[in-house]
């Protein structure tokens, strides 16, 4: 009985090493990607810049402006419900105090995470299918034998395209929460627009601003690599492909989960300093 | 002769019997299998894309095993591939998948490639439409895109993957002529096409057969 306990729990403990040991292995892959992707990027007097960047647009287009009706409704969504939450906390007449919780929660968090959920779950599924059925098809092959290597042609523009979305959707996503925000405030609870303006502008620091765009580079970077990374794992099965893309949105959204801590705890720790 | 391919004792799957043959510059080659799965095979090997199981594979005088990925990628820029299917990119029209070699390595200007590459499809026969995806054309009108798109390079090497796959009678002849036809037109270019089926022969007759079928090593 003791034995077997004994055994459970070593067969528990050594599991949760070799699954730290592959989430650390499988990191260093996606930074190792993100960085050829950097090194692949197109010397402006490549001829080739031209495919690329079509390929770097697309992916901007897919991602940012297909997505932009989402995240527009999404952000006036949680942007008034925030402040209905607050005014129900704090009362009315204290405007400065409504700002501070809307650029806490909204910049600061809600902004760059819900955005790079949103992402997750459209784009990061779609480009892992993608490059899971270009593979299956020979396409991957095709385009390598052509002397294309597809860390430049198909990476790179998918990894910077989806952090450029993700980038400007954060920012579009900050935007309307805040839209929203004051459109529940003015309608439900008549506060003016100079004072909830103020009580926001008053809030806001460079450092919060900076942090949500950092978060927002970081998430689109590491998203798109961890979904061509899984979408290149395919083998030679459709049936990998789903399994593929759903292991690719898993680990995104893992990722974007600790990198938004280990940024958080960064940058409450260069405040602070 | 220069040896443009060199393969010593290569086997291309697991229970195939080495083989050697060498490829000179200006020939015109038949690389004759048993099954299409080995003419895919050979294609991957012969481009550097996988490593024979035994042997090796010397591409314009550097071994493929051992030649960095750059170098092979520069290699490749001189090799044609027109694959059995295509080989097209899905998600790109027909006209950008004719013309992404082009756009990617040559400094030419869009009329140019325009120009060139209306060119090459009307020379080959091409009747599908330009801003077609690949999923709406026939197998025929992919294969000659991607027959188009191995010409438009201008390569040294060109390698036609089961080249009678998906044309009919009439297409296959007009095929082969303008292959003849693209091979005479560069004296040092080589050709060689890789085929499960005998019936390449009887279209091409001037060309060295490389048997494969048989198993005991052939040099040509």
């Amino acid at each position: 009985m003791m034995y077997n306990l004994r055994q459970k729990g070593e067969t528990i403990i050594s599991g949760f090493g070799c699954w730290v040991l592959n989430f650390f292995v499988s990191l260093a892959g996606l930074v190792k990607m993100i960085l050829a992707a950097f090194k692949s990027f197109p010397n402006p007097l490549n001829p080739g810049r031209g495919s690329i960047f079509l390929v770097f647009f697309k992916q901007v287009y897919f991602t940012g402006l297909e997505s932009l009706k989402i995240i527009v409704i999404i952000s006036l969504a949680i942007g008034t419900v925030l402040i209905a939450q607050i005014v129900s906390l704090t009362g009315t007449g204290n405007e400065s105090l409504i700002g501070k919780v809307l650029v806490w929660v909204v910049i600061r968090e809600l902004g760059p995470l819900l955005t790079a959920v949103i992402v997750i779950a459209r784009s990061g599924t779609a480009i892992a299918t993608e490059l899971g059925f270009m593979k299956i098809n020979g396409e991957i092959d095709s385009i390598e034998s052509l002397g294309i290597p597809k860390e430049q042609y198909l990476i790179a523009p998918r990894i910077f395209g989806v952090a450029t979305a993700v980038i400007i959707l954060t920012i579009y996503f900050e935007i309307f929460s805040i839209i929203g925000g004051f459109l529940a405030a003015s309608i439900g609870w008549h506060i003016a627009f100079e004072k909830f303006f103020h009580g926001i502008i008053s809030s806001l620091t460079v450092i919060d601003l900076s942090a949500s765009i950092v978060k927002s580079l970081f998430f689109g970077l590491f998203l798109s690599a961890a979904c061509c990374r899984h979408g290149l794992n395919v083998g030679k099965s459709t049936t990998q492909i789903p399994q593929e893309a759903s292991k690719g949105v898993m680990q995104s959204l893992f990722l974007v989960f600790i990198l938004d801590g280990i940024i958080t705890y960064a940058s409450f720790a260069f405040r602070s300093s | 002769m220069t040896n443009i391919i060199l393969a010593e004792n290569i086997s291309f799957n697991e229970t195939a019997e080495a083989t050697s043959f060498r490829m000179q510059l200006g020939g015109v080659y038949i690389l004759l299998t048993s099954k299409d799965e080995e003419v895919a095979a050979l294609t991957r090997i012969l481009i550097g894309m996988d490593m024979p199981p035994s042997g090796k594979i010397v591409l314009f005088g550097s071994d493929t095993a051992t030649i960095s990925a750059r170098e092979l990628q520069n290699t490749r820029r001189r090799i044609g591939v027109a694959f059995k299917s295509g080989g097209l990119v899905s998600n790109l029209k027909a006209w950008e998948n004719l013309t992404l070699p082009l756009h990617y390595h040559q400094r030419m200007s869009n009329n140019e490639i325009e120009k060139e590459g209306i060119a090459m499809l009307g020379r080959l026969g091409y009747t599908g439409g330009y801003m077609d995806l690949p999923g709406l054309l026939t197998i025929s009108q992919k294969k000659i895109i991607g027959i188009a798109r191995a010409m438009l390079i201008a390569p040294q090497v060109i390698i036609y993957e089961s080249p009678e796959y998906g044309f009919d009678q009439e297409e296959k002849i007009h095929f082969f002529k303008n292959a003849a036809e693209f091979h005479r037109e560069k004296t040092d270019r080589v050709s060689i096409f890789l085929s499960a089926s005998a019936e390449v022969m009887r279209f091409i007759p001037e060309a060295a057969v490389v048997n494969l079928t048989k198993g005991p090593t052939h040099d040509n």
